[in-house]
């Protein structure tokens, strides 16, 4: 079995939960009640929604937890036969040992409209026997409706403190050196996001025990394949056929994310050989494309946002 | 006129014997093959393109085996109660010998035929007599489970030159047709027999009704005005969304200036949102500017004189790759499963957990 520390480290109290005191507080007292209302996780990636989510149900039903708890990633499977069949099914039977279970629905702003009014149907139908946790980015991705059944918390950004008590609790932990350059460094990859964090920190100490800046940025230069740099500046040269071709063996054969590879263009784009208007200018469409990526077509506009690149310099 | 339907020739040169099918020799074998080992419980799926013989060898086969064929396709209403009341037929011992029973189309299920396929498997579970289904696409979700109690059967294309020799055969004694127009519609047909049966037809007939193909219609949206690649969407043999991978992949063999090229793309992502809008919403109302966003590429000053046209590699790449891919895609969601987060999340973190997992020595990393 492999170790991961993202799983490893894992608060299992709602006591050892990362920061949020405002919501952890309020959790508390549900369990010390012993029940709890729908409830919609709102907030930014790797700042605990899941982490609250499996602690409230560990700390409700003991030992037997995982019976009465069901985790289902929206983003996975966000059509409405998910929620009229999987998510029904599970919605009415019986709690075991306690007088209600918990249905933890991750990305819920991954699901269609549709699929989101069945389910307030199903918190309707079923409320006496089943709670729903609903987690996602934003909540105003999630309609009025449910929002209304459900009680909302906010999750925070996680501060730079926070993310640093949290780390070097492993770092004692796995018995492996850091320094505070390496630290910040990691924060600011990782933008806040701990469970990214997480796994740059065990992403570089597979490099050595003793962690620097360095190790770090070695570390993330790995897990960003240079092919997308190489594109960039094929495309910047005008060479945009060259460009597409890479672009479609990273999507098309490898399956790399759009997602992924606009992520690291946008960090690529301060580091280009072009003026500083020029860099101004390109941020901007790297960000018109990546907001037309959420509803469109991956390849097409990243396609779109190349062929850009390509005419910038003229 | 009132032998209209016989003269044609799809009709008149029908196989009336299992020995007379083109090319399914094979095939035919393993189906007999079938119904002589068949016990109860056990059903055979055929499955392949169109017009290759499929019902004609089941109706055949019925009949040089004397079964009495009971069929139902997708112009019976299929929903659960209506197949249940075929259960008998399926159950009792009929004096008049026995029964083949067909179920046509059997994954063109639709909205309102729900619970039919449950029903379908009890049919299949305790029918006295040989189930044959016919679908088009076997490995439909829908079918899943009603797979389970089915032995696939695949039925091929007709291979190019053996169609054309059947063709010919039959031009021969039909019409007066050039070799190479008949080698023309064995291409065109792509080894369905009846499209290419009927249109060697209406090439005799000396006229043939049809839209526009692929390249008229990029040559239009491409070449034309406004109005001329609006007509030529709109009668285009291949729909909207088959026309627009098609532009995908020809933009830059069309343009030369890398500014056409930009704005053309420009033009295609933005007609992108509207097609993503249609998909995940089920908004049709969208494609009518769908339409006139690709349309509106004729704007655009195209090359002057002939374009090669070509065929979008994208689903060529995602055909040869699917396999991969879906390896990859169950392997994220056990990761996901372990990890208590979402496929997208794992490909997320993908790069990272690559190389931790590859350090701890675990073999399987997906490669990124």
């Amino acid at each position: 079995m492999f170790e991961i520390w993202t799983e490893k480290y894992r608060p299992l109290k709602l006591d050892n939960i990362v920061d949020q005191t405002h919501v952890v507080d309020r959790l508390k007292s549900f369990v010390k009640n012993k029940t709890i209302p729908h409830m919609i996780f709102a907030g930014p990636p790797g700042t605990g929604k899941t982490c609250c989510a499996i602690a409230i149900a560990r700390e409700l039903f003991g030992d037997n937890w995982r019976q009465n708890f069901q985790e289902t990633n929206a983003s996975d499977m966000r059509g409405i036969d998910v929620i009229r069949t999987r998510i029904k099914n599970f919605s009415r039977t019986r709690p075991i040992g306690s007088t209600f279970k918990i249905i933890f629905l991750d990305e819920g702003d991954a699901l269609t409209p549709d699929a989101q009014n069945a389910l307030r149907r199903l918190m309707e139908m079923y409320a006496d026997v089943t709670r729903f946790i609903i987690s996602c980015n934003y909540s105003s991705n999630i309609i009025a409706p449910i929002q209304s059944r459900a009680a909302v918390f906010r999750f925070k950004f996680l501060s730079k403190e926070n993310v640093f008590t949290y780390l070097k609790k492993i770092v004692r932990g796995e018995k492996i050196k850091i320094d505070k350059e390496a630290l910040e460094a990691i924060y600011e990859i990782s933008e806040g996001d701990l469970r990214k964090a997480t796994n740059i920190l065990q992403a570089s100490a597979t490099l050595g025990k003793k962690i620097t800046k360095d190790t770090i940025y070695e570390a993330t230069a790995k897990a960003e394949p240079e092919e997308v740099k190489k594109m960039i500046s094929l495309s910047l040269k005008g060479k945009f056929l060259d460009a597409r071709e890479i672009l479609k063996e990273l999507l098309l054969k490898r399956g790399i994310s759009g997602q992924d590879i606009i992520k690291q263009i946008s960090s690529q784009v301060y580091n280009l050989d072009v003026s500083e208007t020029a860099k101004a200018c390109l941020m901007e469409k790297v960000g018109n494309f990546e907001f037309r990526m959420q509803t469109g077509n991956e390849l097409i506009q990243l396609e779109a946002l190349l062929a850009q690149f390509a005419v910038s310099k003229k | 006129m009132l032998n209209l339907r016989k003269n044609m020739l799809v009709e008149k040169y029908k196989p009336k014997k299992l020995e007379d099918v083109i090319s399914q020799k094979s095939t035919i074998k393993t189906i007999l093959d079938w119904l002589e080992k068949w016990k109860p419980g056990k059903a055979l799926m055929l499955y392949g393109p169109t017009g290759v013989g499929k019902n004609l060898i089941v109706e055949l086969i019925s009949k040089e085996k004397g079964l009495n064929l009971l069929e139902i396709n997708a112009s019976d209403k299929r929903d659960a109660s209506s197949v249940k009341r075929l259960i008998p037929a399926t159950k009792d011992s009929s004096l008049f010998g026995g029964r083949l029973i067909l179920i046509d189309e059997a994954d063109n299920l639709s909205v309102s035929d729900r619970g039919g396929s449950t029903e379908m498997i009890d049919i299949i579970k305790d029918s006295i007599y040989p189930v044959i289904l016919i679908a088009q696409n076997p490995y439909d979700k829908k079918l899943k489970t009603l797979r389970k109690y089915c032995e696939l059967v695949k039925f091929r294309k007709v291979p190019k030159n053996i169609l054309e020799k059947y063709l010919y055969d039959i031009a021969k004694k039909e019409m007066k047709l050039s070799s190479n127009v008949i080698r023309e519609i064995a291409e065109n047909s792509d080894g369905d027999v009846r499209s290419a049966l009927n249109d060697l037809e209406m090439r005799a007939l000396g006229y043939r009704e049809r839209g526009k193909n692929i390249f008229e219609t990029l040559q239009a949206i491409f070449k034309g005005n406004l109005k001329e690649a609006l007509n030529a969407i709109s009668l285009s043999e291949k729909d909207l969304d088959e026309i627009f991978w098609w532009v995908e992949q020809n933009i830059t063999n069309e343009y030369t200036s890398i500014e056409d090229v930009a704005n053309a793309f420009d033009i295609l992502s933005r007609a992108d949102i509207f097609r993503s809008k249609i998909y995940k919403y089920q908004n049709f109302r969208f494609k009518k500017y769908m339409r006139d966003m690709i349309a509106s590429l004729s704007t655009l000053e195209g090359k002057k004189g002939f374009t090669m046209y070509k065929p979008p590699d994208r689903f060529i790449i995602l055909g040869r790759t699917k396999a991969k891919r879906e390896e990859n895609e169950k392997y994220y969601e056990e990761l996901g499963s372990i990890l208590h987060c979402s496929k997208r999340k794992v490909k997320d973190q993908l790069p990272y957990l690559n190389i931790i997992l590859k350090n701890q020595g675990v073999v399987k990393v997906v490669s990124v």
